[in-house]
């Protein structure tokens, strides 16, 4: 039986290379191509197919939307993520959304064939160290937006201007100067964000409002 | 050893306060100034005294941290010891008495001057190493065991002559009793000095001062044996100016207490913006280091599989027609790693140095023919149109050249093969506009994002997103504007919009 590919690529070189590469395979055949990432285009493109190869980064939408979608697509079809991004957070996405194997492009022309066989055949080719690993990071990183988006909906606005000043190093006199109240109202400010950051101390304020965006940084 | 001019300043005024003080000093010890009765004044002068001491004391022994303590320890116990006596049998017995003969309060007290003698000359011999606190137990007990053998003793163990006029007069035994303390507040000048000399803690020199003050006290004293009643005599007026010397000494060294923490305040401020400073620019670093290496193991990686992927196609056979793709194909790929790192040369350049341009008066229609030239060369199936107004306009040639061949390496990239790709340059409104418009698909609404780093446009899989990034930085650079014409109709309208007179926020 053989296997039916479909190519998601931008990358017009690439995509005719690996046509050719997988046509020297018997049990291999590339059916279609997509160069973008329209999650519906692909699910379209992907009638008939047992597999596809996906790039992460696609203009139109993202690599990780259209693994999804062709896994809701019927009947499902598995995906092998082909990416040329290193960074952890981004690989765990595509693992998250669904990929049954996620290769860099520096991997080897036969461990991409090998992941496509055993992919279209039901299987999964995903290392548990880095699987882990990225998942993890994705999930950290989600956290961490999280807890950024809670605390600035959590700020006033007046907070965040005193945190403005903060970051600055402006002392609480200077502070209340610039923005015309009292030293007692900044210090009340500061109470108040420092409870709301979870910081001891105004430093680690000033660290926290810059993790989290609240700020820009001086 | 060489002396510092600043030193030698010092050494003088020092010389001069220390002939002052001999003068008053010697002036008044042979001068019997009659002894009045004053017991409220004398009780002012001993509380002074004691609390001249006392702050002495005090800052000795908390001033200078870092240096030798250990050395100070024995000058900080003697002022104690000398503000505890003048408080014991100068305040305390005076308070509401009128007797004149002080006789049970005199040897106790000159005792204590005896033990904080024997305190400058531990002081000078460096030993014991004990600490402070232990050193003034010690001489208080010493003291206690003075008194209680006095008290218990003879009665009176010294006997006061009151003369004629009422006062106390001299004893041969009185005299050789003030002399000795004489010599060991004369070593204890001495050993000041050296301190000062060693930490220059103002405190230290003016203690020395006061020391010598005291020498000359006990020689009044050995000469005008005076007692410790409630009278005022010559004795007591050298016992005021060593206090007021320690005073002085007292107010010095807490203005130098004040000067050095604010200048703390200010380098540790100093250090502190340095250290801002510092961290900003390594955090710069680190943020250049880092887009620099994903852009090149993100950017190199597509390259790399696809050259891979033919080499895989070469080694396992194929067909002729995918044997001359898969070569064509290698050659592509390594051209485009070409290109790749010719930008990264620029990116590299760009990081490192902030881009910098050399502005001169430079005609602009030349530059313009040449971007056309580079074109046409670029891809013969483009007819590539120059229209251009000739203008001399402040400008790096090399760079505004760069700025050029981008955009029309951009053109030649997304116009259809056999579209004609035109430049054009007009003076307008005290600006040069330089159009490079091509019949390609546009860039639709996203158009400003392609001027940001690493930004690729849609179809343009072969670009390193660095392009039009480092056009906006040269063109910013020369105080101008880049931008994309109505970016939503189809082929793409470039608009670089360049000062034709330098003004001075562009002058870099």
């Amino acid at each position: 039986m053989t296997i039916r590919v479909l190519l998601i690529e931008d990358h017009a070189s690439l995509r005719q290379a690996m046509t050719a590469v997988m046509g020297l395979e018997d049990d291999i055949e590339v059916i279609g191509h997509r160069e973008d990432g329209d999650p519906d285009a692909a699910v379209a493109a992907a009638a008939g197919a047992d597999v596809a190869v996906v790039d992460l980064e696609l203009p139109v939408g993202h690599g990780a939307d259209v693994v999804a979608a062709l896994l809701e697509a019927d009947p499902p079809v598995p995906s092998v993520v082909l990416t040329g991004l290193r960074d952890d957070r981004e690989l765990g996405r595509a693992i998250q959304a669904g990929a049954r194997s996620v290769l860099q492009k520096t991997a080897e022309i036969p461990e991409i064939i090998a992941a496509v066989r055993v992919v279209a055949s039901g299987g999964v080719v995903l290392p548990a160290a880095e699987t882990q690993r990225r998942l993890r990071a994705l999930d950290a990183d989600l956290n961490r937006r999280r807890r950024a988006e809670l605390v600035r909906d959590a700020l006033t606005s007046r907070e965040v201007e005193v945190l403005e000043h903060l970051v600055y190093g402006a002392s609480t006199a200077e502070a209340a100067e610039r923005l015309g109240i009292s030293p007692e109202t900044v210090q009340t400010h500061v109470r108040n964000l420092m409870g709301k950051l979870g910081a001891g101390s105004r430093l680690e304020a000033v660290s926290l409002a810059l993790q989290y965006e609240v700020v820009d940084p001086p | 050893m060489p002396v510092s001019s600043r030193s030698t300043g010092r050494s003088h005024l020092a010389l001069v306060l220390a002939l002052v003080a001999v003068t008053v000093a010697v002036f008044l010890p042979i001068t019997p100034t009659p002894a009045f009765r004053a017991p409220g004044t004398r009780v002012a002068l001993e509380t002074t005294r004691f609390l001249a001491s006392m702050a002495a004391a005090g800052l000795l022994a908390s001033g200078g941290t870092g240096v030798d303590q250990a050395a100070r320890r024995p000058f900080v116990a003697a002022l104690v010891l000398l503000g505890v006596t003048d408080l014991w049998f100068g305040v305390l017995p005076n308070l509401g008495t009128t007797d004149l003969t002080g006789d049970e309060t005199l040897l106790p007290w000159i005792a204590a001057r005896y033990v904080v003698g024997v305190l400058f000359v531990l002081a000078g011999a460096e030993w014991p190493r004990w600490s402070t606190a232990r050193l003034v137990t010690v001489s208080l007990l010493a003291l206690v065991a003075i008194e209680v053998v006095i008290v218990t003793g003879p009665s009176p163990a010294l006997p006061t002559v009151i003369g004629p006029d009422g006062f106390p007069q001299p004893t041969p035994v009185q005299r050789a009793f003030e002399i000795v303390p004489m010599a060991l507040f004369g070593l204890g000048a001495f050993l000041a000095e050296r301190l000062y000399r060693r930490d220059e803690q103002p405190l230290e020199r003016w203690l020395s001062w006061a020391l010598i003050v005291g020498v000359f006290t006990q020689l009044h004293e050995a000469i005008f044996p005076s007692g410790l009643g409630p009278v005022i005599t010559s004795a007591d007026l050298l016992r005021a100016v060593t206090a007021l010397v320690l005073l002085a000494g007292v107010v010095r060294q807490l203005a130098r207490l004040r000067a050095d923490r604010v200048r703390a305040l200010d380098v540790s401020q100093a250090d502190l913006r340095e250290l801002r400073e510092v961290s900003s620019r390594l955090q710069d670093y680190v943020e250049r280091e880092a887009s620099f290496r994903s852009v090149v193991t993100h950017e190199l990686s597509t390259p790399v599989i696809t050259i891979s992927a033919y080499g895989h196609l070469l080694q396992r056979g194929g067909d002729p027609q995918d044997r001359q793709r898969a070569v064509d194909g290698i050659v592509t790929e390594a051209r485009r790693l070409r290109t790749l790192i010719d930008r990264m040369d620029d990116l590299k350049e760009m990081e490192d140095t902030a881009l910098s341009v050399d502005l001169r008066p430079v005609a602009i229609a030349p530059l313009l023919d040449e971007a056309a030239s580079f074109g046409r060369a670029l891809a013969g199936e483009h007819a590539v149109h120059v229209a251009s107004e000739d203008r001399t306009l402040p400008l790096d040639p090399v760079r505004i050249s760069q700025v050029l061949r981008n955009l029309i390496t951009n053109a030649v990239r997304h116009a259809p093969v056999g579209t004609p790709i035109v430049l054009e340059g007009r003076a307008r409104d005290g600006s040069y506009v330089i159009r490079v418009a091509d019949q390609g698909p546009g860039v639709g609404v996203h158009a400003e994002e392609l001027f940001e780093k690493y930004r690729r446009g849609q179809d343009d899989a072969e670009g390193t997103g660095l392009g039009l990034w480092v056009v906006r930085q040269i063109v910013n650079a020369h105080g101008g504007t880049v931008a994309f014409e109505r970016p939503t109709d189809t082929g793409a309208r470039v608009r670089v919009v360049l000062p034709l007179r330098e003004s001075v926020e562009e002058n870099r």
